[in-house]
């Protein structure tokens, strides 16, 4: 999760390439470990019949710029909010609005690029989990001695479950949570970011997915442990059976050796 | 082997007379067959040519487009607990779209979150509307307001008390205009309770809005399908009369007295239309009086909707709807936004109250042109776009105080005469809240009651 | 095709179990044709030299290599899928066929009358049944399996009176079932109690030498040294020993087999096997002629242990029946002890050019016998 964000060195202004010269730009870290930046951009005030004409062109400057960090190159997401703008991607987002609706629209995008950089983390640790659980499955239903080596991959695995899990959970109430009412600017763009980049789905598949994770590694555990408990059982009456067998063996040589003439 | 038709009277199928093919009638045989163990034989009465009654999707003449004429928007109690109403339309296979809109257009100006409303009105309008907001939720919860049917007798009290708490007056204005289309009547005649849940249904927290996709008259249409009731349309019920062994006759326009009786008869209709059946004798016509008189609190709508060669106001609406300050307040629906690529606009407005019932005695033309003259200007000019325009009017079709001031059992809503006439019931939006979940809340008790009674 | 099987087996076993080969060639041509080594035989041969020393390591190496071959036998097929109800039949099936085999090469090679004497092969051939149980039970079973035959041995040979079934370091029974059954448990050249301990220490052993890829196998290590420290502790708390237990004088001997002995020797075959396997199976690449010999070798060892007794054995029967009419007559007197050492070298050289030969397909060998009659 961000736990701070800071300014640019130079501080307060930078020029960004395409974008108006007035435009700031902030960089804070991200839950993968990446660098989010945001680009505050003041729409200037204009006659009305230019309005819709200066718009169009400071969106396709602040699109030119998100897409230019974007993975892959894909499009970004632009989304229009009651008299403001907002591109957006993964890396890179640029807020377009009113001077004093900027400080507000900031807030909304910091906090919805941060949880979207936590489940899309999650996405991809998950994707890479499920890699293995076809293969894994088998051992939730039976487990051998050959399968013993496996024992600490398959807890490792479970632990990793657990974690996603985890971050699950703590990320769904933020998710969930209803947007404040009377409604608020802030609130509105993250609702509509959350909608637009479905978020809410995409959790939803993601908590499904951990689940099965989850169910996998913990039946897996299950039958680890009673193989092992098993196996501890067999051992026992095994030693029990070696030690009978001693004792016949001793008592069958004594015997023969005091019948020996 | 081929059924032979009852010949004793305890092997004769009981006979239920529903009266109304709006949605509470269908919504009664719908429940009726899901809930009773032995068949029943229904007859459904509706006098108009068509089911659906205040659920209605028709067509534009020039251009083969579909607008809600009647109810527009169905409530999701999801966020709070079940919903019958949900369930049932994802039972019926439909598709919904969520219908979501914050703006309030007050002086020409859209208002569409706190930011806003500071900007607009003030800070201190601001500051007015969060402690009326506060305040709202303070007086009705989530949980209360999905069980507003046991409200708390703290908001058995005109609303007027409610907002005369608002001392800003831009503020007050606010709310005013947000909520008047959706409470259909004036705030000094309705309860705290009712105006309450007006305002806070606008709260994702305690309901969110969704339609049909393709029309909401997709709704009666499933229903329609799936029950088994003899429908006779066209058919007006007259009278209703008892006769021995406590049956009911049902006399219609149409064909005059039937040859069976009717074990029992549900009343499907709106108030005013209840009103105008003919109960003969003593007790239950009186019986049918005090019912009458006791909901009897009509309040109006009225739509106008209007069709355009093309969505020009496209990107300067958020959301299927607004509210203009217009005719006390009144909505105004983006139909359109409903498709996700319209070749047609479609505006709709809803008036409520008085401005409905003033507005509903004008001539189509003069609505039409007061309609397009309450676009605020930066919406742009609706007159060159415009190519058709339909008026239904709603006079007293819903209730301004469903429940009535004082809400009666539910056996007793449903029953006007529980001791002397108990196979007839009444199934109304009426007697709840005035919603579609409403009608399905009362026609599921009376099904219940009956598939007990006879099933 | 023998570059083929080189490249699946591992060079270390086949020299191990090949050096056992060559000590036990020599030690038997020099026992059976001069006499005792435990005697001064010349200026080369005796206890007192110390390069003879590991002369007693031979038969404990190749039974503890048994053990750990079936292991890693086992593991492949297991790893291939194979059902582990097939792998049993084919190991009971080698086992009886071990334990008839070595019947009938005690009456062809010795005398009939040496037919329950039993030797290796017959020790193997049980070893192979018991290695299938220990296959299929947890591997604290084997331990404690084992622990009870290194254990019970001193007790059993003290019960049956040891002592009294060997004359002149011969194992000596009567043909009673009685005396059978106490050879086969505590009495004979390689009883049960506790020869049986080494086939199942290697099958053990076998996943800590050898499962580790290309790491230290520090736990192997570890568990050999453990072994031999045991071995020179038990040697050392000798005094501490009840008398009624002791059947012999020396701390390490073979005959019997003192506890001492069968602990070090599974603790040197543990620490021998480990570091070889370190050394030279990650670095073989290919294997150069002394390793092709090698590995030849060790695959024909049980038709080069009949070869060798046939070699050196029968002629002396012959010889002795066919000059005096009595087959003992040469017996542990037919040349000097660096005579028959120059024939066992001898030997091993054309064991050596032989044994390449055997590889080749259709040639008959005891080990294509084996597999002809055991496998599916």
């Amino acid at each position: 999760m961000i736990t701070s964000h800071q300014q640019l060195a130079d501080a307060g202004t930078i020029p960004v390439s395409g974008l108006p010269p007035d435009t700031t730009v902030e960089r804070m870290p991200l839950a993968d470990g990446g660098v989010f930046e945001v680009a505050l951009v003041a729409i200037p005030a204009v006659e009305a019949a230019e309005h819709d004409s200066v718009i169009a062109e400071l969106v396709g400057r602040a699109s030119s710029w998100v897409t230019a960090a974007a993975p892959g190159g894909d499009p970004p997401l632009v989304t229009p909010l009651y008299g403001t703008h907002v591109v957006w991607s993964p890396r890179r987002a640029a807020a377009l609005g009113p001077a004093d609706r900027l400080a507000t629209m900031r807030a909304a995008i910091v906090d919805f690029a941060d949880r979207e950089a936590e489940l899309r983390d999650i996405e991809r640790r998950i994707t890479v989990a499920l890699e293995h659980v076809d293969d894994d499955a088998l051992l939730a239903f039976e487990f051998d001695e050959q399968s013993l080596p496996r024992r600490r991959e398959l807890a490792s695995r479970f632990r990793d479950a657990i974690s996603l899990r985890r971050r699950l959970a703590v990320l769904a109430p933020a998710v969930h949570r209803p947007a404040p009412q009377p409604p608020t600017l802030a609130g509105q763009l993250g609702e509509r970011l959350r909608d637009r980049k479905r978020v809410v789905e995409r959790l939803d598949h993601a908590v499904e997915q951990a689940d099965l994770l989850e169910r996998v590694y913990s039946s897996c555990g299950d039958r680890v442990a009673e193989f092992i408990s098993s196996r501890r059982h067999l051992t026992l009456e095994w030693v029990i059976i070696l030690l009978l067998a001693a004792e016949v063996v001793l008592i069958t040589l004594d015997l023969l050796a005091s019948h020996t003439p | 082997m081929k059924m032979s038709l009852p010949s004793t009277e305890s092997d004769r199928l009981p006979r239920i007379a529903i009266v109304g093919g709006g949605p509470g009638g269908l919504l009664a045989d719908f429940f009726l067959q899901r809930m009773s163990n032995r068949p029943l034989r229904t007859t459904l009465f509706e006098a108009s040519g068509r089911l659906g009654g205040k659920v209605l999707t028709p067509s534009f003449t020039t251009a083969p487009v579909r607008y809600e004429a009647g109810a527009a928007e169905l409530y999701d109690y999801t966020p709070v607990g079940e919903d019958p109403l949900r369930d049932l339309v994802a039972e019926l296979g439909l598709s919904t779209t969520p219908l979501g809109g914050a703006t309030v257009v007050v002086d020409g100006d859209a208002i569409a979150n706190l930011d806003d409303l500071a900007d607009s009105l003030g800070g201190d309008a601001r500051c007015a509307v969060e402690a009326f907001d506060l305040r709202a939720r303070g007086m009705m919860t989530p949980r209360e307001f999905y069980a507003s049917d046991e409200a708390a007798l703290a908001v058995l009290q005109p609303f007027t008390g409610v907002l005369d708490r608002i001392r800003h007056p831009a503020a007050r204005r606010y709310v005013e205009a947000m909520i008047h289309s959706d409470l259909a009547t004036e705030p000094d005649l309705t309860s705290a309770s009712y105006g309450l849940q007006n305002y806070l249904m606008n709260d994702p927290a305690y309901m969110r809005l969704y339609c049909i996709a393709g029309g909401n008259e997709q709704l009666i249409d499933a229903l329609a399908t799936r029950i088994a009731a003899d429908i006779q349309l066209g058919t007006r019920v007259a009278e209703i009369c008892t006769v021995d062994g406590g049956r009911f006759d049902v006399i219609t326009d149409h064909d005059g007295h039937r040859d069976e009786p009717f074990d029992a008869v549900v009343v499907a209709l709106p108030l005013q239309h209840l009103a105008a059946v003919r109960f003969a004798g003593d007790d239950l016509a009186a019986a049918i009086r005090r019912h009458v008189v006791r909901f009897d609190h009509p309040a109006h709508y009225l739509r106008v909707t209007a069709l355009f060669d093309e969505p020009f106001w496209r990107g300067r609406i958020d959301g299927g709807y607004l509210m203009l300050d217009a005719f006390g307040g009144c909505c105004l629906y983006d139909e359109s936004a409903r498709e996700p690529e319209p070749r047609h606009g479609v505006l709709g407005w809803l008036l409520g109250g008085a401005a409905a019932e003033e507005w509903a005695a004008r001539d189509d033309d003069a609505l039409v042109a007061a309609m397009l003259d309450s676009l605020p200007a930066w919406l742009g000019d609706a007159r060159p776009h415009l190519q058709e325009a339909r008026v239904h009017r709603w006079t007293g079709a819903v209730s301004a105080l469903p429940g009535g001031w004082r809400s009666p059992g539910i056996d007793r809503r449903h029953q006007p005469d529980p001791a002397g006439h108990p196979h007839l019931l009444v199934v109304g939006d009426y007697l709840y809240d005035s919603t579609l979940n409403g009608v399905l809340d009362s026609a599921e008790h009376v099904a219940g009651w009956l598939a007990a009674e006879f099933g | 095709m023998t570059g083929r099987r080189a490249a699946t087996r591992l060079a270390s076993i086949d020299l191990l179990r090949t050096v056992a080969i060559i000590i036990m060639t020599l030690v038997h041509f020099v026992e059976n044709l001069a006499g005792s080594y435990d005697v001064e035989n010349g200026p080369f041969i005796g206890a007192n030299r110390y390069w003879w020393m590991p002369t007693g390591f031979a038969a404990p190496l190749f039974t503890f290599l048994s053990g750990v071959s079936y292991r890693l036998w086992a593991d492949a097929q297991a790893s291939r899928g194979r059902d582990t109800e097939e792998l049993s039949k084919i190991t009971i099936r080698r086992g009886l066929f071990l334990i008839l085999f070595g019947f009938l090469f005690n009456v062809l090679v010795w005398m009939p009358e040496d037919v329950f004497n039993w030797d290796i092969l017959t020790l193997i051939g049980t070893a192979m049944l018991a290695l299938n149980v220990a296959r299929r039970t947890p591997p604290a079973v084997t331990v404690v399996a084992c622990g009870l035959l290194v254990g019970l041995a001193p007790v059993l040979r003290a019960v049956t009176d040891y002592r009294a079934f060997w004359a002149d370091g011969f194992f000596d029974y009567d043909f009673t079932v009685s005396d059978v059954v106490t050879g086969f448990l505590a009495t004979g050249y390689f009883p049960v109690f506790p020869w049986l301990a080494l086939p199942l220490a290697g099958f053990l052993a076998a996943p800590l030498i050898y499962g580790g890829g290309d790491r230290t196998p520090r736990a192997a290590l570890t568990a050999g040294g453990l072994l031999l420290a045991t071995a020179i502790g038990v040697m050392l708390a000798r005094p501490l020993v009840p008398a009624r237990l002791i059947t012999h004088d020396r701390l390490w001997a073979m005959f019997p087999p003192t506890t001492g002995y069968v602990l070090g020797t599974i603790g040197g075959g543990i620490v021998l096997a480990t570091i070889l396997h370190w050394t030279l199976d990650a670095r073989t690449d290919g294997r150069g002629p002394l390793l092709r010999i090698a590995g030849a070798m060790s695959r024909h060892s049980l038709t080069l242990y009949v070869l060798h007794h046939v070699a050196h054995v029968w002629p002396l029967w012959i010889a002795g029946f066919v000059i005096s009419g009595d087959p003992d007559a040469f017996w542990q007197v037919a040349t000097p002890a660096s005579t028959a050492l120059a024939w066992a070298v001898a030997f091993l050289f054309l064991v050596a050019w032989l044994a390449e030969r055997l590889d080749r397909p259709g040639t008959p060998s005891a080990e294509s016998l084996l597999r002809w009659l055991c496998e599916p």
